[in-house]
């Protein structure tokens, strides 16, 4: 008999991990390849099955969260390379020059975007000397970007498309158990971020210029930072070495939390605000919820307390990520992604179909039942949020990630990074 | 209910999950709807400052009173390396945002070409640029330049200047100096090469230059000069005949040193720069151009919008039937070569081109213009993929024919063949979405190479000319490459007769109907 | 003439806003508000505050001559900005320290002189200090010549019309529902502020 129980462990049959992963490779295949000729293509190809890989085993396995952080970290690690290997061929250095912001030629990144809208607002200008419409860095590609992902997954874009948040994912990871273990009742803690992203904006309205980039941006470390020229200068720059050091790589390493993105980051707060328009949460089942907490201890940005799951509220707070640590931890598999405006139907008229089905005789009818099935897996939340996910997380770090297997290869066959 | 809410819910989502990558693909339309109802810019604060106004100048007169030639040393060989084609204004700016100068006051000039020549220390050695300014209300002021028997020009007497600016890019830094030698000051400058402008910034140190903070009118003098370390105020000399340190074709001892000046409007450049008197031994009087708050740009002209429109359509209407006329003789006549497979394409009748351009290609498949119309076919065949939601293979499509066109571009037998590719490649590269293939600026170098050999070659065809220019210029604002684009659009309009389309696309781009 | 003055201060009171809402937010967030009345009252204040400021600076740009020149010179507000914004920053950092950490020595002793109303006061007297441009243009006007009750006249109805901007700050003990959580990002919003003005727009600019 077929197993047609929705598992504990949430995997999803052959049929509809087959069906999922050829959607995805359609988008891969799209945004990976075509067009490319040479030694990229032989990269496009290589990352091309590295993601197709990876996003049926997330399905068939049923590992969201576990082949969510191996593509998420990936995707990060192959950004910067080429990242900051184009800024070598093209200006000879990290750093930025007074031309390059004169020229409007800094990348716009997603951090920037809360700070720049009441301005805008006010008086009809970013301030933030990017490109606007023209490249992939300009403001108007990435306000595209944001725009689709919160409208889809909202603060699932710190777990799935972030090029940053790898960083502190892949090295939150890396300890065994946490050297320090914070309280997780420490609202301070959880909501620094909300002040960081307060701060930011007010300040950014006092002096009309991006106050996080040009001060406290850890990531300046890893893409472009100003020329020391005085004491300004000097001081930001020791603060993003040391921010970078300490919130990046020390502090998730002891707390095997996602320090920088759970109470730093002013994009987070930011998205955890614009959440509400997204179309999947993470909801916790509490009729089948033990209360073993595991899922408090697993969860990466101190989301889910004991108080939310004693008081059975059934929900985490504002500040998931929607990564999928508490679903692939849960013993019971109580927590799940749901649709925003619909509950998952405990026994959908489908699933019973199927069950009816599967018993009986014929291949036909066995087949009609798997096909059911597959039907009720594809249709889940949990389905379509990791392909909306992994989808825009692909295509934001294809441009860069390609460059850096492109270089890589480049490296190989003619003994040069750069190209 | 329950069952039927959450069908809905994933209905919607798997339309939410369908529709992001081809907001990716379709992003260039997306862009451009979501820009008409936000027009963001970025703050100007960031570039120097709001652009108070903006002068051009047309393109190719960097001869002087008329008949000047470069020097004969190997730096001036570049053309239009002196040839200013525009002078910008700024606001002046305080605090200025993540920049090495606070308070400063900019300036741009942008010439036809840049180029670094001789060992200097910006990208650009040739040209040294004097800009003399008079700041309305500030006390005194010389009519004379700033250094005896330099540029060898006198000022308007209305108007004597104040400070003047020297900027080339031998020196480290640029020069201010007041009228009475009281005030020197340095000046920033950033050479952009990927623009062709120089940017000079005038740091708002001393008061008598500050007073420019609260909007005053100025008035500026723009002049350039070839660089000649050691003549006076660095303005190399000019004589009958060129020569390694001296520029040629001065018809006078009293020839202005002048390669180019920008001129007010109502003035003519020539008229100006011959105005010396050799017998009262006077020197041309040159005027300035006029900066004032109150500079307004391009004005939408509704009427002559409706007006063109409707003379653009009979004039297409008429050029469809001459097409059609040109396909019926060429049919008679007997041909059946690429002339007939080109009037087929003019006319739309793709498949009737593509059956003949085979025909050619398999007898002869280095046949350079008839691969560059294969390629703008399988171009079309990619644009109707993308019509019937196949965008893999619409890229395909577009990458075949770029195929195409490079190799139509090896096998070319003589410019006319040359000028085909280009023209058909530039066609391809301004209409394909800018966000997926980025080919703008090779669309805008192909349309500018195939005026210049028009043009070198004395084509009649005025109007392919023109819309070369035109498309170049379209070319670079798909680009985002807006100053380059005015550059085109002002030499496109600096022709006499402008077809109806054209000065219908240019009414709508708001250039006022003259 | 007198319609002139509040359109102008309409149309320019964005500016004032975007000078005085970074301190104010932080500051009426961060207080535990009883009613709509105190948070009223509070506004009033800043207002006030606001108010004297411009005329303390009117009255020293008077004494030092400088407000005859038709421009206005970046060096000196400049200066201005930096004596106010350490000011500013000093306040809101002890303010902020004093809400989170209470414990603390220096902490206690800010906690004996500090009142929601007097930290009001000297919020809109310090952003006065800082006075922005659109206020140095309604300013020039008042000494250019209108006689000393047409200038005054002229100033307060500019000043009105700013202050139509500061409306929205009355609504913020509205903001109910979530209220514990906001105090204490506010709080701490206060804290990076503060040592963001005295660090970088206050002591930096001078030395």
């Amino acid at each position: 008999m077929l197993n047609i129980k929705y598992n504990k462990n949430k995997k999803f049959s052959l049929p509809a991990s087959i069906i999922m992963t050829f959607f995805i490779a359609l988008n891969v295949h799209f945004f990976v390849i075509a067009g490319r000729t040479g030694l990229e293509a032989i990269g496009a190809w290589i990352l091309t099955v590295f993601y197709i890989s990876v996003y049926f085993l997330m399905l068939y396995t049923g590992n969201i969260s576990k082949y969510r952080r191996i593509f998420f970290v990936t995707a990060t690690l192959i950004f910067f390379p080429a990242f900051i290997a184009i800024l070598f061929e093209t200006r000879g250095s990290m750093i930025l020059t007074g031309k390059d912001v004169f020229m409007s030629e800094t990348p716009f990144c997603h951090i920037v975007t809360p700070m720049t809208i009441i301005p805008y607002m006010l008086f009809k200008s970013v301030i933030f000397p990017a490109q606007v419409s023209v490249g992939h860095a300009s403001i108007y590609s990435m306000f595209i970007i944001w725009l689709i992902a919160t409208l889809t997954i909202g603060r699932g874009w710190c777990s799935w498309i972030c090029f940053y948040g790898g960083w502190d994912e892949g090295v939150s990871r890396i300890a065994k158990i946490p050297v320090i273990k914070l309280d997780p009742k420490s609202n301070k803690i959880r909501y620094f971020n909300f002040a960081v992203l307060a701060f930011v904006v007010l300040a950014s309205l006092t002096t009309l210029t991006a106050v996080y980039c040009e001060l406290l941006c850890p990531f300046k470390m890893i893409t472009e930072f100003g020329e020391i020229t005085d004491m300004k200068a000097f001081i930001s720059t020791i603060i993003f070495i040391l921010t970078f050091f300490s919130l990046v790589i020390v502090l998730p390493y002891l707390t095997k939390k996602r320090f920088q993105c759970m109470s730093f980051c002013p994009f987070g707060a930011f998205q955890s605000l614009v959440d509400k328009v997204s179309l999947y949460r993470v909801r916790i089942d509490t009729e089948k919820c033990i209360q073993c907490m595991k899922c408090v201890e697993s969860c990466p940005t101190m989301s889910l307390t004991e108080e939310i799951i004693k008081e059975g509220k059934g929900k985490s707070s504002i500040t998931c990520t929607k990564c999928g640590e508490c679903m692939d931890i849960c013993p019971k598999g109580a927590i799940d992604y749901q649709f925003a405006f619909a509950q998952t139907p405990k026994n959908p008229a489908w699933l019973n179909l199927a069950k009816r089905l599967s018993g009986a005789r014929g291949i036909l009818k066995k087949a009609l039942a798997a096909m059911l099935v597959s039907f009720n897996e594809i249709i889940s939340p949990r389905a379509l949020l990791s392909f909306s996910g992994f989808t825009i997380g692909m295509i934001i770090s294809t441009s860069f990630g390609l460059g850096t297997v492109h270089r890589l290869l480049n490296l190989i066959v003619n003994g040069s990074f750069l190209l | 209910m329950k069952m039927a809410k959450y069908l809905i819910a994933a209905l919607f989502c798997i339309a939410a999950a369908y529709l992001i990558p081809k907001t990716f693909i379709y992003g260039d339309f997306i862009t451009g709807n979501i820009d008409r109802v936000l027009h963001l810019r970025v703050d100007p604060r960031f570039s120097g400052g709001e652009v108070l106004a903006k002068f051009l100048d047309e393109m190719g007169d960097d001869y002087g009173e008329g008949g000047l030639t470069y020097p004969r040393h190997e730096g001036f060989k570049e053309k239009g390396c002196l040839d200013i084609v525009r002078y910008t204004v700024y606001e002046p700016l305080v605090n200025a945002p993540w920049s090495n100068e606070q308070d400063f006051w900019q300036i741009a000039i942008t010439f036809a070409n840049v180029s670094k020549a001789f060992d200097s220390i910006y990208d650009f050695s040739q040209p040294v640029i004097h800009v003399y300014i008079d700041i309305d209300g500030d006390i005194g002021g010389s009519k004379e330049t700033a250094h005896s028997r330099a540029e060898l020009i006198k000022f308007d007497d209305e108007h004597p200047w104040d400070f003047m600016v020297q900027i080339d890019g031998n020196h480290k830094s640029g020069r201010l100096i007041s009228w009475d030698k009281t005030i020197e000051e340095k000046v920033s400058i950033y050479s952009v090469p990927e623009k062709k402008t120089i940017f000079a910034r005038i740091l708002l140190n001393n008061k008598r230059i500050k007073n420019v903070l609260d909007g005053r009118t100025t008035y500026h003098y723009v002049l350039t000069g070839a660089y000649d370390q050691y003549a006076s105020g660095n303005f190399m000399q000019v004589k009958n005949k060129a020569g390694i340190r001296n520029g040629g074709g001065a018809k006078s001892k009293l020839t202005p040193r002048v390669f180019d000046y920008v001129a007010p409007k109502g003035y003519k450049q020539k008229k100006l720069l011959s105005s010396y008197d050799e017998d009262m031994y006077t020197y041309a009087t040159v005027y300035p151009l006029e900066v004032k708050r109150t500079e307004q740009k391009y004005i939408q002209d509704a009427d002559s919008i409706e007006k063109y429109r409707e003379l653009a359509r009979k004039e297409n209407e008429n050029r469809r039937e001459a097409s059609l006329r040109e396909l019926e003789e060429i049919k008679a006549s007997g041909n059946r070569g690429v002339e007939l497979a080109s009037a087929y394409f003019r006319v739309e009748k793709y498949k009737e081109a593509e059956d003949i351009l085979d025909n050619i290609l398999e007898k002869h498949p280095d046949n350079s213009r008839a691969l560059a119309y294969k390629g703008s076919i399988i171009a079309i065949k990619g644009g109707e993929c993308l019509a019937t939601k196949s965008p893999a293979k619409a890229i395909g499509y577009v990458n075949t024919a770029y195929e195409y066109y490079d190799n139509a571009e090896i096998h070319a037998q003589n410019n006319e063949d040359i000028v085909v590719v280009l023209l058909n490649r530039g066609n391809l590269s301004i209409s394909v979405p800018e966000l997926v293939f980025q080919k703008s600026l090779q669309g805008a170098a192909d349309f500018l190479n195939a005026a210049e050999i028009l043009e070198n070659s004395g084509s009649a065809d005025k109007d392919l000319i023109i819309s070369c220019y035109y498309n170049a210029a379209t070319a670079y604002e798909r680009a985002g490459k807006e100053d380059e684009a005015e550059i085109y659009l002002f030499r496109t309009l600096s022709f006499d007769d402008l077809s109806h389309s054209l000065r219908y696309e240019l009414v709508k781009k708001g250039y006022v109907d003259e | 003439m007198f319609g002139e003055a509040v359109l102008l201060g309409l149309s320019t009171g964005t500016f004032c806003a975007v000078y005085c809402a970074p301190v104010a937010i932080p500051f009426l967030f961060s207080e535990k508000l009883k009613n709509g009345k105190q948070n009223a009252m509070l506004v009033i204040l800043f207002m006030i505050g606001r108010l004297i400021g411009y005329i303390a600076v009117g009255i020293t740009l008077g004494i030092l001559g400088s407000y005859a020149v038709s421009y206005i010179d970046p060096e000196v507000k400049r200066k201005f900005a930096a004596f106010a914004y350490t000011f500013i920053g000093l306040l809101l950092a002890l303010t902020g320290l004093m809400h989170n950490f209470p414990g603390w020595k220096i902490c206690k002793a800010v906690k004996k002189v500090y009142k929601p109303e007097r930290g009001a006061f000297l919020y809109g007297l310090f952003t006065g200090v800082n006075f922005c441009p659109p206020f140095f243009a309604a300013a020039s006007r008042v000494f250019g010549g209108e006689g000393a009750f047409g200038g005054a006249l002229y100033f307060l109805l500019f000043y009105l019309g700013t202050s139509v901007y500061f409306f929205p700050l009355l609504g913020v003990h509205f903001f109910k529902k979530y209220m514990e959580t906001i105090r204490m990002v506010s709080r701490i919003t206060m804290i990076l502020l503060g040592l963001y003005f005295f660090l970088f727009l206050g002591f930096l600019t001078v030395i």
